[in-house]
């Protein structure tokens, strides 16, 4: 099960940004994501395993090869995260109104 | 993914919409959770959002650097803020945060949208394609800023 941490260390690396990249113009095997990046095919295949484990990207067989595309798990992963983010804030924001709140009240109940 | 597009979230307070908007921006730093909302973490001494539209949004670390997270491009007092957001990234990989304000029954409502996978230059050929435009940005974003 792919978490948002494998997700954020997936697509910490540039390289596997540009493999993400090449994948969300269709589906490609390693050799064809190789000619469209300045890295080897063992580089590609290596990148291609960790995108695989953080839910980025699946594969199925085509003939002797793979055929690699996007995944929607991770992006689902990370969509959740930032969904987190946000709240976090707006939370925060809203627990500090309320203390601001508070105070104002207190302040005119003294008055 | 057309609902997909737009990240929202909301909250209520009990503060008039221009007590409200003043909080968010030059109270920022009063609430923001820099310890885990930043790009310094426990190093993040400050955060401030220069007001007006060009104003910069920007975090203060330990080591006296400074780590820009946006540029205000909207600035409606006390109705709306929107600026860029690309914490640790290069302004042009930017996504838009937009904050509204309104006023409900004796509070105000704080809307926040994230979104902007469309401003990058192949927007228009991302709409089409899952996962190559705004769920690439997020992961631009989130790398940096997680």
């Amino acid at each position: 099960m792919a978490t948002y941490h494998d997700v954020l260390d997936a697509l910490g690396d540039p390289t596997r940004r540009a493999v993400v990249e090449r994948l969300a113009a269709g589906p490609a095997s390693v050799a064809e994501v190789a000619a469209a990046l300045p890295v080897s095919r063992p580089a590609v295949s290596q990148h291609l395993k960790v995108l695989h484990a953080a839910g980025l990207v699946a594969f199925e067989p085509a003939g002797t090869r793979h055929l690699y595309r996007l995944e929607a798990t991770g992006f689902e992963a990370l969509r959740g995260w930032l969904d987190g983010y946000w709240s976090g804030v707006l939370g925060a924001f809203a627990a500090h109104a309320d203390r601001t709140v508070r105070s104002m009240d207190e302040n005119k109940a003294d008055s | 993914m057309s609902t997909d597009d737009v990240l929202r979230r909301s909250v209520t307070v009990r503060l008039a919409p221009d007590d409200a908007f003043r909080l968010f921006t030059a109270g920022l730093a009063e609430w923001w959770p820099l310890d885990t909302h930043s790009v310094g973490r426990v190093d993040a001494l400050d955060v401030v959002l220069e007001p007006g539209i060009g104003g910069r949004l920007v975090e203060t670390l330990a080591d006296g650097s400074a780590a820009v997270w946006g540029v205000v491009t909207q600035w409606d007092a006390p109705r709306r803020v929107a600026f860029t957001w690309h914490p640790g990234t290069p302004e042009t990989e930017g996504t838009l945060v937009e904050v509204t304000f309104r006023a409900a029954g004796d509070g105000t409502e704080v809307e926040l949208a994230h979104s902007g996978w469309a401003r990058r230059a192949d927007g228009e050929r991302a709409r089409g394609s899952y996962g190559s435009g705004w769920e690439l940005v997020l992961g631009r974003f989130a790398a940096t800023a997680g």
